[in-house]
């Protein structure tokens, strides 16, 4: 029994280590980060989402969404996902402070989502790529998500929905049907809508040209005031 | 148990070769939303991990702690409880995951109400082995004991540490991705270095052999494996919202997690130069070196990936799950399968058929090379593809689709592989049915028989 409780101890210290620089050290610099005001526009950021989108964050995590899709935009040092218009600045750790889990994803079998609502603003899109991919991207591998939406034979009078897809959008496999989506559908779109993630503020810029950009951003939103 | 482990097995290889033709072909069985990449995936992976590659490895631990001393298992119904709790606890949590409960994190995706069974499980079992434990063992300077205990209390310090930081006490934002990543990393590099280092030398080596040569070298690589391999957790983060101090120490270390592997692959040559011309057992030294080779292989892609020219292109992409796969598929798997031979063949005094377990081991090699193969040359494709802006998302995933179809070919060979396997257990556990279990039986029966003729 001689070595036993040197080894233990010090195999604890030795993962213990590990865990503190790890785990602790990244908690001691990010854990105590806060929203931040951008001066020039007002805006709080990162903004709280709304209730609807919250329950849709927890759909897109219950049907394992970030399995096929990072939210995280690279420098464009470190790749083209500025240049494929994913972003128009690298995510910082800011950017996630109000989610819980933060659901970054570690492989792209699809784009990446961090600023899916800068780029489509279209909720009807949104809902028609749930439930039927392959109508705008031929070949998509994403699955159907149907169990989302309702199928029912279309009024002869037209359909009294507003986001009914079958109608509006012509899909010849749903001729004479309409497609109500159903509080969760709706749900992860306004999650997925609300996925921003472009303000700029000191660590996500550069000092000189955070500045300038936001002088001019705040310069536009007066000259927008009536 | 080893039957119950085999059965995970099974099931969770064909859930992801199943989620792995769903990538590729969403509506094959249907659009299901249970049986979706999303969930099948993660399912798969919880049962893989925690219904096979833990408690195996915590069960050959045990055994390599006993069985040199020849010293009964004491408090046998404390293991089989926790044993009994944590199979439960998996089987909620993976219904759970299908049903969509699933936690979000990687790794750790076992719902809160499921995985606090299999904390309490491996609570017990933390107890029982620093009560237990060492009775007995003379050598406690032995690495191979070291790693054992390793092995045995590792997992109960990280599995615990990443639930609080990451599922019950949630920390903020991208921190909870930080502990998923450490936990990853200390449970595939750490946990299995430690295995690699002292369970599977013990069966390279035989278990009653003394220490040996090269044992400075291994506590070298003990120690160095402990230090630097849960750092490299930060290089799994490259190219997230992260400060630059965080990849730039993930990179030196996986960089410095040669060290160990060298040290790792030093210790077992002196171990086969020490074999030479001795007798083997059924495939031992193909099986270590194969093993070996797809753990030098995973340390060595992650520490390729450090370089910066590499780095965006592999960023993102299956790169980083081939180096996981290499360490689950290639190097874990076969290992505790081949550790699964020795017990059961030494423990109930069996005779596996040698060219059963063969075909087993290859097919479960060839597969793990197959899907590895696939993964890197997929990852490298679809990296390059998705940092050239000109390529559409639906040709990214066209060209990218064929090597998933390559990995997806693997598991499906890996299935085979371990569908053999479990029908040798199958065999073995009838075989020891009849041997041990039918006298006993038939003396009850032939007792009750004679006794009905009394009466009559």
């Amino acid at each position: 029994m001689t070595s036993r409780y040197p080894f233990l101890l010090f195999f604890a210290l030795a993962i213990a280590a590990s865990w503190l620089v790890v785990v602790v050290w990244p908690h001691l610099q990010l854990g105590g980060l806060e929203p931040v005001t951008i001066e020039e526009t007002g805006v709080v950021y990162p903004p709280i989402r709304s209730g609807e989108a919250l329950v849709g964050a927890e759909i897109y995590r219950s049907l394992g969404c970030q399995y096929c899709h990072t939210r995280q935009v690279r420098p464009s040092t470190m790749g083209a996902d500025i240049a494929r218009g994913w972003g128009r600045r690298r995510t910082v750790a800011r950017d996630y402070i109000r989610d819980q889990p933060p659901m970054l994803g570690s492989v792209r079998f699809g784009p990446d989502l961090a600023n899916l609502g800068c780029r489509e603003t279209n909720a009807a899109a949104l809902l028609l790529r749930l439930y039927k991919p392959s109508a705008i991207v031929p070949l998509s591998t994403m699955p159907s998500y149907r169990h989302l939406f309702h199928v029912r034979p279309a009024p002869a009078g037209g359909s009294e929905w507003r986001n009914s897809l079958a109608l509006r959008m012509n899909l010849s496999s749903d001729q004479g049907s309409e497609v109500i989506p159903r509080a969760e559908a709706r749900a992860l779109v306004s999650y997925l809508l609300s996925l921003k993630a472009d303000e700029l503020f000191l660590e996500a810029y550069p000092r000189e040209d955070l500045q300038t950009t936001n002088s001019a951003r705040g310069m536009d939103k007066a000259r927008a005031l009536p | 148990m080893f039957a119950v482990a085999t059965c995970w097995l099974v099931v969770s290889v064909f859930a992801m070769a199943l989620a792995l033709i769903k990538l590729n072909a969403p509506e094959f069985l249907g659009t299901s939303c249970f049986l979706s990449y999303g969930r099948l995936q993660p399912a798969a992976l919880n049962a893989l991990v925690f219904g096979f590659c833990v408690p195996v490895g915590h069960a050959v631990a045990v055994w390599g702690l006993f069985a040199g001393t020849g010293a009964p298992l004491p408090r046998k119904d404390v293991m089989l409880t926790s044993w009994a709790v944590w199979n439960v606890g998996l089987l909620i949590g993976t219904i759970g995951i299908l049903r969509g409960d699933g936690t979000g994190i990687e790794w750790l995706e076992l719902p809160g109400y499921a995985s606090r069974m299999l904390v309490v499980s491996v609570l017990i079992f933390a107890v029982w082995v620093l009560r237990f434990g060492w009775r007995g063992c003379n050598d406690q300077n032995d690495v191979r004991l070291w790693c054992c205990v390793g092995v045995l209390l590792l997992f109960p310090w990280i599995y615990g540490a990443a639930l609080v930081g990451s599922v019950y006490a949630q920390v903020r934002g991208v921190l909870a991705a930080v502990t998923q990543a450490w936990f990853v990393q200390m449970l595939l590099v750490v946990w299995g270095g430690f295995f690699a280092l002292g369970v599977l030398r013990s069966y390279s080596t035989g278990t009653g052999a003394q220490t040996l040569v090269s044992d400075r070298v291994a506590r070298f690589a003990f120690w160095t494996l402990v230090l630097f391999g849960g750092v490299g957790a930060f290089q799994r983060l490259q190219g997230g919202p992260f400060p630059a101090w965080m990849i730039a120490v993930g990179n030196a270390s996986a960089v410095l997690c040669l060290l160990p592997l060298c040290a790792v692959l030093i210790s077992f040559r002196s171990v086969f130069a020490e074999q030479r011309g001795q007798g083997k057992t059924v495939g031992s030294r193909g099986i270590v070196v194969s093993a070996l080779g797809f753990y030098g292989l995973a340390l060595v892609l992650a520490a390729v990936s450090c370089f910066h020219s590499v780095a965006r292109v592999v960023q993102f992409t299956t790169y980083r799950q081939a180096i996981d796969m290499s360490l689950l598929i290639g190097f874990l798997v076969p290992s505790l399968l081949y550790a699964i031979h020795g017990i059961m063949q030494l423990d109930a005094g069996l005779r596996w058929s040698g060219q059963f377990l063969q075909r087993a081991l290859f097919l479960t090699v060839a597969g793990g090379a197959l899907i590895v193969a696939g993964l890197v040359i997929g990852g490298v494709v679809q990296g390059v593809a998705w940092n050239d802006p000109a390529v559409s998302v639906a040709d990214v995933i066209r060209r990218t689709g064929k090597w998933l179809g390559m990995t997806t070919a693997g598991w499906l060979l890996v299935s085979c592989g371990i569908v053999w396997f479990a029908v040798q257990v199958c065999m073995l556990i009838a075989g020891g049915f009849r041997l041990i279990l039918w006298p006993v039986a038939r003396v009850w029966f032939q007792a009750d028989i004679a006794e009905k003729e009394a009466g009559a």
